[in-house]
């Protein structure tokens, strides 16, 4: 049982650790671990009631946490560079691999390549509302507006800002990018607010992620003190039986 | 287990390393004509996918969350900041700045076309207008000879090369300063020496004349300062000194684990 919620502070750990190595990531959103208690043996197996306050109705420690993503938006930053989007509010920007796979980002700082087309840190493809990459004409002006439409010499091409039905749909696959488990659908034209030459922050929050730290250390400790004190009074016991 | 702990906050102390040596570079070079400051970008690792969110559990319904496990950060791309930098007034006639964008073109020895922003010239010992900097001195392209007996020079916005002489006050032309641009100047090659290099990423330099659309226009007399902005750049040093003192605590904190592991058996 105290070998399990030590494991379990464990990985926790790992998760904090991931949070405050992305506390500089553009687009990250930090992980949290949720811890979900167990059931007793026999409350599980069906053999007693839960709640019964009987000697049965002793917890079976900690199990399985899950991770949730932690989707609050991020601090703005002023960068001035016209190619950096932030999204306030709701949404993704769209990105497409080189095989076609479409993945869903927070992380608005784009580049051109070098057939003009707007493109991540990575290479990867920037998407429109109409699911194109989006190319711009080399030496010409250009603006972003509020709402995510890029105008260029009179053409106009709006951003791609999708958001899947459910945030829990999104997995994290690195890279800043989110693979979307179903169908995701456009933000409503009145939801859509863009902010050229800013960048979402990450979202960690580093006193929060320290203080998460400190009680995960403690509590691994104080599982280990329970495990040792459990080994201490079975070689007792053992020791009794032995003599008797 | 906690051994993972120690590796995400080493990507997390390494990337961050990265992100303090180009702020040093970018402080180091805060008065070097025509610098562009770059910014480090980073990017999470992959994830160790324990349980995939929306998989179906063992009472067969649909989890909502799973269990990702991320392992730390890296450095995505250093990306060069074309923005323009400040005009410093020098009243020299051969200091030009670019005002939009564009790129001065010289003659690299190895036969390369390389570029700058640098726009200290002077005239060498056969007369062309070449590169000021300290250890080069590659010729302007194409090259525009100054007549030894011109006693002004005059440069147009357009780029235009005139000279006059003190025989005559009329003004002749010696040719034009051509400047290029590139679809994607973050792509550029950093060569040091205040020089960039065309990359693949980059796309091939289109030249042409200073003020055409889409090129910037030439300023006699005025260079471009660097564009590294000190308080942006502070900013981002302390940013960056919290984040490494954050991942190293976290290292200690996976330190702490694995030693009350190795104590479990007294």
């Amino acid at each position: 049982m105290s070998a399990e919620g030590a494991k379990v502070q464990s990985r926790r750990l790992e998760v904090i650790a991931n949070n405050l190595a992305n506390v500089n990531t553009v687009g990250f959103k930090p992980d949290v671990a949720a811890f979900q208690s167990r059931f007793a043996e026999a409350i599980q197996r069906g053999q007693a009631l839960d709640g019964d306050r009987s000697m049965n109705d002793v917890g079976g420690g900690v199990s399985v946490f899950d991770t949730t993503t932690d989707f609050a938006a991020g601090r703005l930053q002023k960068t001035g560079n016209q190619l950096d989007l932030a999204i306030v509010g709701d949404g993704f920007f769209q990105v497409q691999d080189a095989q076609g796979e479409q993945f869903l980002t927070r992380a608005g700082n784009f580049t051109i390549d070098s057939q003009n087309r707007v493109v991540t840190q990575n290479g990867m493809f920037l998407l429109d509302s109409g699911g194109s990459e989006i190319a711009l004409t080399p030496g010409l002006p250009y603006s972003i507006s509020a709402t995510g439409d890029i105008n260029q010499a009179g053409n106009t091409v709006q951003l791609g800002l999708q958001r899947p039905g459910s945030l829990g749909d999104l997995v994290k696959v690195g890279d800043n990018l989110f693979r979307p488990l179903a169908e995701v659908q456009p933000v409503e034209a009145g939801m859509r607010e863009v902010r050229s030459g800013f960048l979402e922050m990450s979202g960690t929050n580093s006193t929060r992620q320290m203080m998460d730290m400190i009680e995960t250390t403690r509590a691994f400790e104080a599982n280990v003190r329970v495990l040792q004190s459990q080994d201490s009074m079975s070689s007792n016991l053992i020791g009794r039986v032995l003599l008797s | 287990m906690s051994v993972q702990t120690l590796y995400t906050a080493a990507t997390g102390m390494e990337a961050l390393e990265t992100k303090l040596d180009v702020i040093a570079n970018n402080m180091a070079n805060i008065n070097t004509t025509g610098f562009k400051k770059d910014r480090a970008n980073f990017e999470d690792l992959f994830y160790r996918q324990i349980r995939v969110p929306g998989s179906e559990n063992s009472d067969g319904s649909i989890t909502p969350t799973g269990i990702e496990v991320g392992l730390g950060v890296r450095v995505a791309s250093t990306q060069s900041d074309h923005d323009q930098g400040a005009f410093e007034t020098t009243e020299n006639a051969l200091d030009f700045a670019i005002e939009g964008s564009g790129f001065f073109q010289v003659a690299h020895p190895s036969g390369q076309t390389v570029y700058t922003r640098a726009g200290n010239f002077g005239i060498n010992a056969n007369n062309e207008l070449v590169l000021g900097s300290a250890n080069t001195g590659y010729r302007i392209e194409p090259s525009i000879s100054i007549p030894e007996e011109a006693t002004e020079v005059v440069v147009s916005a357009d780029g235009n090369v005139q000279y006059r002489t003190s025989d005559s006050p009329d003004l002749s032309s010696v040719g034009t300063i051509q400047i290029a641009t590139f679809i994607n100047p973050d792509g550029l090659l950093k060569m040091g020496d205040n020089l960039f290099a065309e990359t693949a990423a980059s796309g091939t330099a289109t030249p042409g004349n200073p003020g055409d659309p889409g090129y910037g226009s030439l300023r006699q007399g005025f260079l471009e300062a660097s564009n590294v902005e000190p308080v942006t750049e502070l900013i981002d040093l302390i940013n960056t000194q919290r984040g490494f003192e954050l991942n190293s605590q976290v290292v200690q904190a996976g330190d702490e684990i694995m030693q009350v592991v190795a104590n479990i058996r007294r």
